[in-house]
């Protein structure tokens, strides 16, 4: 090799450098069955069926049409009755397949269990709605630090005497067409103790708008805030996914634990939820 | 252990013992005999005043050190008439030196002055980046600041500035590290064999000396590189004493802001700098006393536009101390510190008028004495440390939100620890030689504190320990031992056993050894942690000791090790209670370690390679089975070379490999709530893909002389431009082609840093 060639190979070496290829042998996989349901107080049960997907090394894209289960026999029941829920073409989901009820109707106190069957497998999960808790007052404010950007905060009056878990959810009407968990929504109640200081309620982030995602509102936006009473099931679950989805490609502080899911035999969360909504239109003459 | 046996430790009446052991040592020489039973009657009375133990202590200690100065100077007065003294003569000429220090299994010594002549990370030497070329030392990757020997955990390793512990040594996120190489003298690194002396840490110490001798002429040196800059002084203070000044600045700042302030809707602020001086009195021939002081600052803020939040974390450490050295003659030495030393770091978010902090801090006040003997085969050391740790961990404040509650009550820890050592070597033979070390050391907790019983994250019960009264004692002896077997002279095999506690861990809440890691002590619910280590090493030098070449095996069992299960959205959505986010478990780390050397020629170098294996076992963890350690790390090799051309010209080349770190790795992903989750496989499951660069540096010489260098320095980091991922990123992401509308392209990629780095800088020395 003479002195050129040698350069050249150095040169070549340099500039096009050396991509690292990740490995995903996942041997074994097989989907697991995944629930998305609730049930609140005065409404019907819903439930989203999905699959997991692998991340194997072969596996490169998915579409939303092979991700729910359409063919599965969805069973709730309040220990007296008992409901097969329908399943629904609904484009409000992503993906936009349901399965709602329509017999059973929410109540606080009651125990609600589920059956998923499904190609042979059965999950079961059970969850109990609690009594709704009223908001002691919910307020809109412009943001301090900017001119267009506006914040709601709620004020909690919270049962000293009971261990209670709470949870937001919101809707911008005219942007979305379902409730998105409220971004940093889950509140213990010993984080709130004594304190009558407010809660901001961030806007709810799905992962189409992830990358532009701002937690604020916007003039003239008509925003419904639910504010959900859960059973602990709901929080732990909720807790970990909010880190999930806020820390899951933070290369500092990573997410790497799974989500603890009340769904035996599946994963996800079947919730029951004690609710009281709240619409708010975002007006020019809020300071 | 409750307060009302406080006074029956064993720990007062064994410093007892110990005043009397320093009283013996002066005794010996020419000590006045009246000094004890003074020494007795003050611990008496100052007990009877209730003064507490360790000012009882520390005030015994100080009489005996005034007392022993005063003797240095009278003895000092006395030897006037026999001094005779020479006249300076100055030989320059230049030779090059070794980098590494003779072979010896378990223990390297760095010269630093010969560092210049390594590769160089944007222009910077840096001597903690050359010990993760040795063996055992693991290479980590970037963006991971962590000190690995043999398995363990970085908090598993001390770093000693001139005695004084430092609990985060790199800025940068780990690209440098805080000392700076122009005020230093010596690293040295104990890896195997710890002896007596050596303690606090389960399993290595690296030991900084700075430079410490007289000059008799100002110096300066210093470095000009492409994104920071040093600067040493060494100035004469008349004939006995000099001092050593140094600092160091980042310009990083002036670069970084003004581009991501252009370029992107975060814009960043980075800044670091760190200042030394060292003061070296020598009021005798015998006696030397230097003072200390390092500080060190980082600080990085940014902006995240969208969400009107502004970031920033600083830390700093500080380290001061006052060292007395004292020859009483060729055979006996004495060493008495006193030092203060202190890691802060605070995160802070501002977000529309809301702030939330995450400070932790962690405080030393020590002390430490060592006094070496030796008679004919003999060589013997005692002495005690003792530190009082004023132990803030990570707690969360705010001000203007409800949502994230500071923890109930106080949350400082005061924690006193203390060891007291004896360590023994006798060369049987030319062939044979042992050293037995026995040291006790043991940890308090004392009050005031607030300890509440919690369930359900709520406060079911508080107990309230008094200002002084024990809230728990924890203590053990550990035995070191060492046998040494030279089977001809330039042979040398070593055996050893060690049991090592420790009172202080780290909690490392990031995957990379990020500044917020926290130290937590031993306390009511967390138990110490100790180690059994085991270790077996051949070394041999042959051909008139140009080539050298090491094997060492060892193993390690360790006990206590501490798990973080805390999430970082756990301290905004309840109540954080630091104790349940720490998990207990035991851990094995084993492997081998080869090593060889080339000392002699124009080409000088070194090839260590390193087979281990790290494992931990949590009972919350995997089901309770083992699993890798994070730095579990299969085969770390790494190769250095150096060849001088000519006297003006040399080059250098390191090469580095090493299995990836293991970490949890997503198997699936699913979708609630229309967001992408992953479900994981098991825990530190997955490994990184393997880790490799190599580094060329070429060095031109302007002058080489022994008070006078100038060097322009040209390097390439990650030569070969490989990309090294950080982490790992997985989510989805629209497809971009039309005809493939509701597509999502699954992304599963290592994100790295960055690539090749070239760098040029000028180090100088007048």
């Amino acid at each position: 090799m003479n002195r050129h060639s040698f350069i050249l190979l150095l040169l070549f070496v340099l500039l096009t450098g050396c991509q690292v290829k990740w490995d995903f042998e996942i041997e074994d996989f097989e989907p697991q069955i995944v629930v998305d349901g609730w049930i609140e107080s005065g409404n019907v049960a819903t439930v989203c069926l999905t699959q997991t997907r692998s991340l194997n090394s072969n596996v490169d894209s998915m579409t939303l049409a092979e991700i729910p289960i359409r063919w599965a026999k969805v069973t709730v029941s309040d220990g007296e009755t008992t409901e097969v829920l329908t399943g629904t073409l609904d484009t409000n989901y992503v993906p936009s397949f349901i399965y709602r009820g329509n017999l059973l109707i929410g109540e606080p106190g009651k125990t609600y269990t589920l059956t998923v069957e499904y190609s042979g497998h059965t999950v079961t999960a059970s969850t109990t709605i609690p009594q709704p808790v009223p908001l002691a007052d919910i307020q809109v404010s412009r943001c301090p630090d900017s001119d267009s950007l506006y914040q709601i905060n709620a004020y909690i009056d919270d049962n000293p005497t009971e261990k209670n878990f709470y949870k937001f959810f919101t809707r911008v009407t005219h942007e979305e067409k379902r409730f998105y968990a409220s971004f940093l929504g889950n509140i213990d109640d010993a984080a709130i103790g004594n304190s009558k200081l407010p809660i901001p309620v961030y806007r709810g982030k799905n992962f189409i708008q992830s990358s532009k995602f701002i937690p604020y509102y916007h003039l003239e936006d008509t925003v419904l805030v639910k504010f959900a009473h859960l059973p602990q099931h709901g929080f732990d679950f909720w807790n970990g996914y909010e880190n999930e989805v806020t820390n899951g490609q933070n290369p500092l502080f990573p997410s790497n634990t799974n989500l603890k899911s009340n769904i035996l035999g599946g994963l996800g969360i079947w919730c029951g939820y004690g609710v009281s909504l709240y619409p708010i239109v975002i007006a020019r003459d809020v300071q | 252990m409750t307060s009302h046996n406080n006074n029956k430790l064993p720990t007062a009446d064994l410093y007892f013992l110990y005043s009397c052991i320093i009283f013996t040592e002066n005794l010996r020489n020419k000590g006045d005999p009246g000094d004890f039973r003074r020494s007795c009657i003050w611990f008496i009375f100052l007990k009877i005043i209730k003064v507490p133990l360790q000012i009882r202590i520390f005030l015994i200690l100080l009489g005996f050190s005034f007392l022993a100065f005063s003797q240095s100077n009278t003895l000092e007065r006395d030897s006037i008439g026999t001094t005779h003294h020479l006249h300076e003569i100055e030989i320059t000429a230049w030779y090059p030196q070794k980098l590494l220090s003779e072979l010896s299994a378990g223990k390297i010594e760095l010269n630093v002055s010969e560092l210049n002549s390594l590769p160089r990370f944007l222009g910077e030497t840096d001597a903690l980046r050359t010990l993760k070329l040795l063996p055992g030392v693991l290479t980590t990757g970037e963006l991971n600041s962590g000190l690995y020997i043999r398995g363990s955990e970085p908090s598993h390793s001390q770093i000693l500035l001139n005695g004084v512990p430092l609990y985060n040594a790199m800025h940068l996120l780990g690209f440098f590290s805080v000392f700076n190489s122009n005020h230093m003298n010596t690293f040295t690194l104990y890896k195997s064999h710890l002896d007596a002396s050596k303690g606090g840490r389960l399993s290595a110490s690296v030991e900084m000396e700075t430079r410490n001798e007289l000059v008799s002429k100002p110096t300066i040196s210093g470095n000009v590189g492409i994104i920071s800059a040093q600067l040493t002084a060494a100035l004469p203070l008349g004939k006995k004493a000099s001092i050593y000044l140094s600092g160091r600045k980042t310009y990083l700042g002036l670069i970084v802001k003004p581009i991501t302030t252009k370029t992107s809707d975060t814009p960043a602020d980075y800044d670091f700098e760190d200042y030394n001086s060292t003061l070296v009195f020598k009021p005798s021939h015998r006696d030397r006393l230097m003072a200390n002081f390092y500080y060190g600052r980082d600080y990085f803020d940014i902006e995240a536009g969208g969400y009107l939040l502004n970031g920033m974390i600083k830390w700093n450490n500080l380290a001061a101390s006052i060292q007395w050295d004292r020859h009483f003659d060729k055979t006996k030495t004495m060493r008495h510190i006193i030092y203060l030393a202190q890691y802060k770091n605070k995160l802070s978010v501002l977000q529309n008028q809301i702030t939330a902090r995450l400070p932790s801090s962690i405080t030393d006040y020590g002390y430490k004495s060592l006094f070496s003997v030796q008679a004919g085969r003999f060589t013997g050391k005692c002495g005690l440390e003792y530190i009082y740790h004023h132990m803030y961990p990570q707690n969360i404040e705010s001000q203007g939100a409800y949502l994230i509650q500071p923890s109930p009550g106080s949350r400082l820890y005061r924690i006193h620890e203390g060891a007291l050592f004896l360590n023994g070597e006798y060369k049987f033979s030319t062939r044979l030689s042992a050293e037995i070390g026995l040291r006790y050391s043991g940890a308090a907790q004392l009050g005031p504190f607030d300890h509440h019983t919690y369930r359900l994250g709520e406060i079911v019960a508080t107990r309230h320990f008094k200002k002084g009264e024990l809230m728990k004692f924890y203590g053990g002896i550990e035995p070191r031992v060492a046998i040494y077997l030279h089977p001809t002279p330039s042979q040398q095999l070593s055996l050893s056993y060690n049991l090592t506690r420790q009172y202080i861990g780290q909690v490392s809440s990031s995957s990379i050894g990020f500044p917020t890691d926290f130290w937590m002590p031993a306390s009511l619910n967390i138990p110490p942690q100790h180690a059994h280590s085991l270790a077996a090493g051949y070394a041999m030098e042959f051909n008139a000791r140009e080539y050298e070449a090491s094997a060492e095996l060892y193993y390690k069992r360790l006990y206590n090790q501490m798990e973080s299960a805390g999430a970082l959205i756990d301290m905004i959505s309840q109540q954080y209670i630091i104790e349940d986010k720490i998990y207990f478990g035991r851990g094995n780390n084993y492997g081998m370690e080869l090593m060889f050397r080339k000392n002699k020629g124009r080409l000088t170098g070194w090839i260590s390679y390193a087979l281990g294996w790290a494992y931990r076992q949590t009972p919350q963890i995997n089901q309770g089975r083992a699993y890798p350690a994070k730095q579990d790390r299969r085969h770390d090799l790494s190769i250095t070379a150096r060849y001088q051309i000519n006297r003006h010209w040399d080059c250098a080349a390191t090469f580095v490999y090493a299995t990836g770190n293991a970490l949890t790795m997503p198997e699936s992903l699913y979708i609630v709530g229309e967001n992408v989750l992953c479900e994981y496989g098991p825990y530190n499951g997955g490994r990184m893909p393997a880790y490799h660069r190599t580094d060329l540096s070429v060095n031109y010489w302007i002058t080489r002389k022994s008070k006078t260098e100038q060097v322009i320095n040209f390097s390439l980091y990650n030569a070969y431009n490989r990309k090294n991922p950080v982490y790992l990123n997985v989510g989805i992401l629209p497809a971009k082609e039309a005809s493939k509308q509701n597509t999502y392209v699954i992304r599963k990629r290592g994100k790295s840093l960055y690539g090749i780095i070239p760098s040029i800088s000028y180090s100088f020395k007048f």
